[in-house]
C-alpha cells in the first residue's frame, strides 16, 4: 500500500499546487518531502536483501520484493497495476524524490517560475510522480504508461518555461523520445503476443514475461525495439541530436530531473527489462553496444570541450557520462553492473550540481555564455567552492562517488573488452579538461564584469550543501548502495554466467564485428 | 413479414421519428429555440432509455440486425448526438436565420445514423445513408448566408450524391452475382465461395469506393477540408463523428459477411489505410486552420480505424469499438470549443479558424485550453488520455494479426501527427504579444458542463479502460453470417 501513496502524494500534491497556487512551493516542498520520508524509511529497513537460492535456470528467479502490489487495471487484456520494488528500484525511488525535492528549492527564487507557479509545480510533481511510476512498475504496459507519461509535465516545463528556443526544444525532445517509445510499445506487444500463444495466459506482467522462449532472431528484433527507446532516453551515441537543445532550454529544475533522473530511467530499464526479458540476444548486442557507449564517451567529451556556452557543455559532458553507463551495462560483468548503478546515483547527483550552478549563474547573469564570464570567485566564493566539487566529481576524483563507479566500470569491462576499455579511459582525461575548463572560465581569470550580493542564498546554500554531502557519502560509502541493488546484481550476473556456456556464439558474433570493421 | 417481438428492438427509430415529426409540429405551432432544443435533447434522451430493453433481445429479421454491436454504436451515436444538441444552443443563439429547423434535421439525420449501424440488408442501408446524407446537405449549408457553409453544402451534395450512386452500383452488381441482397443471405452463400467472379469484384470495389468516400479515407477524401471548414462547427462534428462511425459499422458488417477477407480485398484495405494514415497527417502538418487541421486528423484517424478493420476478429473489432469511443471525445470536444469560442457576425457565426487565434488561450481561459491540450494528446496517442489505449488497442490488434507493416506505418505516422499535435499545444500555452480578446459566451453552463464530462470521460477512458472494454467485449461480438 505505500508504494500507491509514494505514486499518489505527488500526484494528489501536483493537483493541490494547481489549485492553491499561491501556496503552490510550500505544497510541493511538503509533498515531496512526505515521500522522500517514505521511500528513505522504507530503504533504510532493509539494509541488504536475502538473496534467494536461484531455483532454476530462469532469469529471474531469485527475485523478491521489498514490497509489492498488484491491482486490477485492465483484466480483459491480462495488465494489472503491478508494483514492486526491491533495492534498486527503491534507490532510484530515493534519488528521484531527493533530486525533486532539491529542484522544488532551487526554483523558490527562480524569476522563471513566478508565473503561473501552482501550475509550474504542478509539472513538476507529476513529473516527479511519473519517474516514480517508472521505477516501480512491473507490468511492462504500466511501465510503458509511466514511460510514456513523464515526457507530458517535461514538454510543459520546456515549452512553457524554458529558453527563448523553447517552442522548437520542447518539440524535438517530445518527437524523439515518443518515436522511439512506440517501437518500444510495438515490442511489449509483440512479446506478450508471443508469449500468449504460448503459454495461452495473455498477460503484460514483468515476472511472468521473464520465462518466455524465443528464437534468436525475434528476440534480436524484440530488444532492438526495447533498446532504441532505451538508448535515445538516454541517450547514446548517435541517438543524441536532441539533447544539447534540450538541456539549455529546459527550466533550471526541469533540466535537473531531466539529466539527473529521466537518462536513469533508460539505464534502469536495460537492467530490469531489456536484459532479463532477452539474455540471448543482448549478449548478441552487447559488442556494438559496447562500441557506441565508448564512442559516446570519447565523441562527448571532444563536443563538451568545444563548447563556448556553460549548459551546453555540462550538457555533452552529461551525454559523455552515459557511455560509461553503456559500456558497464554491456560488458555484463559483476563489477561493472554495480558501478553502473553507483554511476546512475552518483552522476545524477553531480549534474544536478553542475546544472544548478549554472542556473544560479544564469539568473544573476541572464546568460550562460563562457566568453562573457570569469573571475567570479572573487564576488561567490561560496559557489565557486561549490562548482569545484561538482567539477572534481565530474572529472573522477577520489573520495567523490563518480570515481567509485567510473572505477568499477572500466575495472568490470577491462575483464572482457580490453582494448576499448582502454580508449573509454582516455574519456576520463578529456573529462578532465572540460571539467577544468568550467572552473577556469567561469570563476578564475580577470573578472569582466562586476557583480553584487552575487554570492548564494541561504536557500542555494542548503540544496547545494545537501548535494555535497550526498556526493561525498558515495564517495566514502559506496557498500550501502552496493548491498542494496546486490540481488539485482547477481540476476544480472546469470547473464554473463551464460555467456560463458555459449561463448561460442558469442565469439562468432565478436569475429563478425572484428571482420566488418 | 411482421415480427411481433422487433417492435422495442426498434424503439429508439421510433422515438427519432416520431420525435423529428413532432418537432416540426412545434415549430409550426409556435417558434421557440429553447423549446426545440430542450425537446430535441428529452428525445434523444428518451431514445438512449429505450436502447437500454432490448440489451440482449437479439432480434433478427430481414431488414434489420439487433446485436451487440448496433447497440453499442446506437447508444454511442445518441450520446454524441446529445452532446452535438447542446453545443448547437449557444452557437445559433445569436444566428438571425430561423434556427429551430436545425434541430429537425439533427434528429433526422441521428435517425439515419442510427438505423445504418443495424441494417443488415442492402435497401435498409441504402434508405438510411440517404436519409443521414440528405439531412447532412442542409445541416451544412444551414447558415444560409454564409457564402462558406454554401459552398461546402452543394460540394458534399453534389460528391455524396456520386458516390451513392457508385454504391448503388456496387451493390447493384454483387446482387446480380448472387441474387442476393440480405448480409445474412450473402453470408450464407461465401461459405460456399464467393468472390472469384470478376463481377463480384468489381461490384465490391465500387463499394469500397463509395463507403471510402463516406468515410473520407485517402483517396476519396478530397472533399473532407472544405467541408470541414465551411460547415457549421456543430454540423463539422456531426460529419466527423457520426457519419464516419456509422458507416464503418456497416462496412464491418458487409465484409463481414462476404466472409474471409480475399487477398486482393485485403491489399486494397492495406494501401487505403497507409495511404490515409501517410497522407492525413502529412497534409495536416501544412495546415494554418484549426478545422482543416482536424480534418485531416480525421482522415489519419480513420486510417488507424481501417488498422484495426484489416486486423478484424473480435480483437480488431474491439480496438475498433474502443478507437472510435476514443476519437468520437475528441472530435466532439475539439468541435465543441470552437463552436464555444465563435462569436455573432453580420451573416452568421464568425468562427475561430486560424491557429494563431488560438495563441496563448491558457492564460484567458485556463479550462478551455487544458481541455483542448488534452484533445490533442488524445489524438496524438499520448497516455493519460482514451487516445492512448484507442491507439494501443488498435496497435495491440495489428501486432495480434502480424499486420507489421500497417504497425510500423501506424507508428510512422503518428509520429509526424505527434508534430502538428503539439505545435496547437504550443500555441495554447505561448504568451501571445497582443493578448487576443475571448468574448464570454452566453449560456456557458450547459456547455460548461459538457465539457466537463468529456473531459472526465477522456482521462477516465485513459487512465482505467478496463470497464469500457468489458462493456465492449459483453456486448459486442464477432458477426458471422
Amino acid at each position: 500500500m505505500i508504494l500507491v501513496w509514494l505514486l499518489l502524494i505527488p500526484l494528489i500534491g501536483g493537483v493541490m499546487a494547481w489549485m492553491f497556487s499561491g501556496l503552490s512551493r510550500w505544497i510541493a516542498t511538503l509533498a515531496v518531502l512526505i515521500d522522500l520520508v517514505l521511500a528513505l524509511q522504507l530503504w533504510l529497513s532493509h539494509p541488504s536483501m536475502p538473496i534467494q537460492p536461484v531455483q532454476g535456470t530462469a532469469i529471474g528467479a531469485g527475485l523478491a520484493w521489498i514490497a509489492e502490489v498488484q491491482y486490477r487495471w485492465i483484466p480483459l487484456l491480462g495488465a494489472s497495476l503491478h508494483l514492486a520494488v526491491d533495492g534498486f528500484s527503491l534507490l532510484m525511488i530515493v534519488l528521484t524524490l531527493f533530486i525533486g525535492l532539491l529542484c522544488v528549492w532551487m526554483s523558490w527564487h527562480d524569476p522563471v517560475s513566478r508565473e503561473k507557479t501552482g501550475f509550474y509545480h504542478f509539472h513538476l510533481l507529476w513529473l516527479i510522480a511519473g519517474m516514480v511510476g517508472v521505477f516501480m512498475a512491473m507490468d511492462l504496459l504500466l511501465f510503458y504508461f509511466f514511460w510514456e507519461l513523464m515526457l507530458i509535465p517535461m514538454f510543459f516545463l520546456i515549452s512553457i518555461w524554458g529558453g527563448a528556443q523553447r517552442k522548437k526544444a520542447s518539440l524535438k525532445f517530445f518527437l524523439f523520445t515518443q518515436f522511439s517509445g512506440l517501437f518500444m510499445l510495438i515490442a511489449i506487444l509483440a512479446l506478450y503476443v508471443l508469449h500468449g500463444r504460448q503459454t495461452g495466459l495473455y498477460s503484460f506482467d514483468y515476472t511472468e514475461l521473464l520465462g518466455t522462449t524465443l528464437s534468436r532472431e525475434v528476440a534480436g528484433w524484440l530488444l532492438a525495439g526495447f533498446l532504441l527507446a532505451f538508448l535515445v532516453k538516454l541517450p547514446a551515441f548517435p541517438f543524441h541530436s536532441w539533447l544539447p537543445d534540450t538541456y539549455t532550454q529546459s527550466p533550471t529544475g526541469g533540466v535537473a530531473l531531466l539529466a539527473g533522473v529521466m537518462s536513469k530511467t533508460a539505464a534502469y530499464g536495460m537492467l530490469r527489462f531489456a536484459l532479463p526479458l532477452f539474455p540471448e540476444a543482448a549478449r548478441m548486442f552487447a559488442p556494438a553496444m559496447v562500441i557506441l557507449g565508448v564512442a559516446g564517451i570519447l565523441y562527448g567529451a571532444k563536443l563538451a570541450y568545444a563548447q563556448s556556452d556553460l549548459k551546453r557543455l555540462i550538457a555533452f559532458s552529461s551525454f559523455s557520462h552515459m557511455g560509461f553507463i553503456l559500456l558497464g551495462i554491456f560488458s555484463m560483468q559483476e563489477l561493472a553492473y554495480q558501478g553502473v548503478i553507483i554511476e546512475m546515483v552518483a552522476h545524477a547527483i553531480s549534474i544536478t550540481g553542475l546544472f544548478f550552478v549554472a542556473g544560479m549563474l544564469q539568473v544573476r547573469l541572464q546568460h550562460t555564455q563562457l566568453d562573457a564570464m570569469g573571475g567570479f570567485w572573487e564576488y561567490m566564493p561560496r559557489m565557486g567552492g561549490v562548482a569545484m566539487v561538482f567539477v572534481m566529481a565530474s572529472l573522477g576524483l577520489p573520495g567523490l562517488g563518480n570515481f567509485v563507479a567510473e572505477f568499477l566500470i572500466l575495472a568490470g569491462a577491462f575483464q572482457v573488452h580490453v582494448v576499448w576499455t582502454v580508449l573509454a579511459s582516455l574519456g576520463l582525461i578529456a573529462s578532465m579538461i572540460y571539467s577544468l575548463v568550467i572552473l577556469q572560465r567561469v570563476f578564475h581569470g580577470k573578472s569582466k564584469q562586476t557583480l553584487t550580493h552575487a554570492d548564494l542564498k541561504p536557500l542555494e546554500g542548503l540544496v547545494m550543501a545537501c548535494l555535497v554531502a550526498a556526493i561525498v557519502w558515495i564517495g566514502f560509502f559506496p557498500q550501502r548502495i552496493v548491498r542494496s541493488v546486490q540481488p539485482v546484481v547477481q540476476q544480472l550476473k546469470q547473464i554473463a554466467v551464460k555467456q560463458n556456456n555459449s561463448a561460442a556464439d558469442y565469439e562468432w558474433v565478436w569475429n563478425d564485428l572484428t571482420l566488418f570493421k | 413479414m411482421w415480427h411481433q417481438h422487433l417492435l422495442p428492438a426498434l424503439f429508439p427509430q421510433i422515438i427519432l421519428a416520431a420525435a423529428s415529426v413532432l418537432c416540426l409540429l412545434l415549430i409550426a405551432w409556435k417558434r421557440n429555440h429553447a423549446v426545440v432544443h430542450l425537446f430535441t435533447l428529452l428525445s434523444l434522451i428518451l431514445a438512449l432509455a429505450s436502447l437500454g430493453k432490448i440489451y440482449d433481445a437479439t432480434a433478427v429479421d430481414g431488414l434489420f440486425v439487433i446485436d451487440g454491436l448496433g447497440v453499442f454504436v446506437e447508444g454511442v451515436i445518441l450520446i454524441a448526438v446529445f452532446f452535438i444538441t447542446i453545443f448547437s444552443y449557444p452557437y445559433f443563439f445569436q444566428s438571425q436565420i430561423e434556427k429551430e429547423e436545425y434541430y429537425v434535421l439533427l434528429l433526422l439525420a441521428t435517425l439515419g445514423a442510427t438505423s445504418m449501424v443495424i441494417s443488415n440488408h442492402f435497401v435498409s442501408f441504402f434508405l438510411s445513408l440517404e436519409i443521414l446524407s440528405v439531412s447532412l446537405y442542409t445541416l451544412i449549408a444551414y447558415p444560409k448566408k454564409m457564402s462558406a457553409s454554401v459552398e461546402a453544402g452543394v460540394k458534399y451534395l453534389i460528391l455524396a450524391a456520386v458516390s451513392s450512386a457508385v454504391l448503388v452500383f456496387g451493390l447493384g452488381l454483387i446482387y446480380v452475382q448472387t441474387g442476393q441482397m440480405s448480409l445474412a443471405e450473402l453470408g450464407k452463400l461465401a461459405t460456399g465461395g464467393i468472390g472469384a467472379n470478376i463481377w463480384m469484384i468489381v461490384g465490391l470495389g465500387l463499394v469500397i469506393a463509395g463507403l471510402g468516400f463516406k468515410l473520407a479515407l485517402v483517396p476519396f477524401h478530397l472533399w473532407t477540408p472544405d467541408v470541414y471548414a465551411g460547415a457549421p462547427a456543430p454540423t463539422s462534428a456531426f460529419v466527423a463523428t457520426i457519419s464516419k462511425g456509422s458507416v464503418f459499422v456497416f462496412l464491418w458488417r458487409l465484409f463481414s459477411s462476404v466472409g474471409t477477407m480475399s487477398h486482393a480485398v485485403q491489399l486494397i484495405f492495406v494501401v487505403i489505410a497507409i495511404a490515409s494514415m501517410l497522407i492525413g497527417n502529412w497534409l495536416a502538418l501544412l495546415q494554418q486552420n484549426l478545422k482543416r487541421l482536424l480534418a485531416y486528423s480525421s482522415i489519419a484517424n480513420l486510417g488507424y480505424l481501417i488498422v484495426a478493420f484489416v486486423a478484424s476478429g473480435e480483437t480488431g473489432l474491439h480496438a475498433a469499438m474502443f478507437f472510435l469511443v476514443a476519437y468520437f471525445i475528441c472530435m466532439l470536444g475539439a468541435f465543441g470549443i470552437i463552436s464555444f469560442l465563435s462569436e455573432p457576425a453580420e451573416s452568421g457565426q464568425q468562427e475561430r479558424l486560424s491557429l494563431s487565434s488560438y495563441t496563448g488561450l491558457f492564460w484567458q481561459k485556463p479550462g478551455l485550453a487544458v481541455l483542448l491540450a488534452l484533445i490533442m494528446l488524445s489524438l496524438a496517442g499520448i497516455p493519460l488520455t482514451a487516445g492512448f489505449i484507442g491507439k494501443f488497442y488498435v496497435l495491440l490488434s495489428g501486432v495480434y494479426s502480424t499486420q507489421w507493416l500497417l504497425v510500423i506505418v501506424l507508428i510512422l505516422s503518428s509520429v509526424i501527427g505527434l508534430f502538428y499535435y503539439l505545435r496547437v499545444v504550443i500555441q495554447l500555452f505561448s504568451r501571445p504579444e497582443t493578448p487576443v480578446s475571448y468574448p464570454a459566451s452566453p449560456y456557458a453552463v450547459s456547455t460548461g458542463l459538457a465539457f466537463l464530462v468529456l473531459f472526465i470521460l477522456l482521462i477516465w477512458f485513459g487512465v482505467a479502460p478496463g470497464h469500457l472494454m468489458d462493456q465492449i467485449s459483453q456486448m459486442v461480438h464477432m458477426i458471422k453470417g
